[in-house]
């Protein structure tokens, strides 16, 4: 929001605006970038198996990945796509559809390419951490360990031009 | 010797006992000279003292009839004019004094001030005075300002006259691009693109004070325990 300007956020949701979010808009938001997430890995098999059918459509069987192989995607494809996210906007789809914000927890600035991907890699391997946010401070495990806040924020305009470490 | 005209009665009374008097004085006269005569010839001091009382009666009387008539036949502001130096003459007076002896309040109790005021070009006056700097000095414009009772001034105002010399069209432009309104209206639209986004939002946020509050009842209980 610049100064002078009217906010497009409703008059009801204006209050919150900034606060920590709490454990249920934080795991609706979770389970939306897990679906986004199935719905690219399940794309990705597609895309394969129609490539290899169109190269070879006598001699073509569907191969479905190896559980080792699909966890290592899912893990690559989850933390890659949280990082991105996290460093251009602030906030993957689900925090999208939810207005939620990922951002530094002093000066609510976002995360830098660093924090951003070691916040996805502890999202991916230790996604039960969301459920510490649960507490007063609503703060999950990678928010206590990266040192950032995940804020209600339904402004689509972030902090601009503002990048943190 | 001579005397004015008698035309009316009062002049001729006046003329008739200047006659007498001038008799008398005549009389006075022919002694006085003898009286000088005889001085003259040899008499002594005391013999010449009752004729030169005479004589001073005899100027008394002479005196200021001769000097009547002389001014009477001769134009004495004239004279004065052509004979005497006006200027030099003033110039020597102590108007300072004179002034200093003057009763200014009783002049100025004699005076009809409103036929003078009544006299006086006011708007000359009023032009040559900085009205302006004199008010913004002199005048509590603040206080004057805080006795004004604006609410009624306000409530005579004609609200709708003057909206009518509003350009609302151009001010509502002014204000549109001033808030970059359709930036607002493409955030609005990319934010909160539907009420079903905005409905599970704010039911997101009510769901996480629930649990808040659920979380802190249990924790109160824990530490009563």
């Amino acid at each position: 929001m610049t100064e002078g300007s009217v906010s497009p956020v409703p008059k009801e949701a204006r209050p919150y605006q900034g606060e920590r979010a709490g454990v249920v808009t934080r795991m609706v938001a979770s389970i939306i970038d897990a679906l986004v997430v199935a719905v690219v890995l399940v794309a990705a098999v597609v895309g394969v198996n129609g490539v290899s059918y169109m190269l070879d459509p006598r001699g073509f069987e569907f191969t479905s990945a190896k559980p080792l192989t699909s966890l290592t995607a899912i893990l690559l494809v989850t933390i890659g796509y949280l990082t991105i996210a996290w460093v251009t906007t602030g906030r993957s789809y689900g925090g999208h559809v939810m207005g939620l914000r990922v951002v530094d927890r002093n000066d609510r600035r976002l995360l830098g390419p660093a924090r951003a991907l070691l916040r996805a890699v502890l999202c991916a391997f230790f996604p039960i951490g969301i459920l510490w946010c649960m507490g007063p401070a609503h703060r999950s495990v990678q928010d206590l360990a990266t040192g950032s806040s995940v804020v209600y924020d339904w402004s689509p305009r972030g902090p601009r031009g503002q990048r943190g470490r | 010797m001579m005397s004015g005209p008698s035309g009316s009665g009062h002049h001729g009374r006046v003329d008739s006992a200047r006659m007498e008097a001038l008799r008398g004085g005549a009389g006075l006269l022919v002694r006085g000279v003898s009286g000088v005569a005889g001085a003259l010839v040899g008499t002594s001091r005391a013999a010449v003292r009752p004729v030169r009382r005479e004589l001073s009666l005899l100027l008394d009387l002479a005196v200021p009839a001769v000097l009547d008539s002389v001014l009477r036949r001769v134009d004495l502001t004239g004279t004065v004019r052509r004979y005497v130096d006006l200027d030099a003459l003033v110039s020597g007076v102590d108007l300072d004094a004179a002034a200093a002896r003057l009763d200014v309040d009783a002049v100025a109790g004699r005076l009809d001030l409103d036929a003078v005021a009544a006299r006086l070009d006011v708007e000359a006056v009023v032009d040559r005075l900085d009205l302006t700097r004199i008010v913004r000095e002199r005048v509590d414009l603040d206080g004057l300002v805080a006795g004004v009772d604006v609410d009624a001034v306000a409530a005579r105002l004609d609200i709708d006259r003057v909206i009518a010399r509003i350009d609302l069209v151009g001010l509502a432009e002014d204000v549109i691009a001033a808030i970059d309104l359709p930036e607002i209206i493409r955030e609005s639209s990319a934010s909160v693109a539907s009420d079903t986004v905005r409905g599970a939002r704010m039911q997101g946020i009510s769901a996480d004070e629930a649990v808040g509050r659920a979380v802190d009842r249990l924790r109160h209980r824990r530490v009563r325990s």
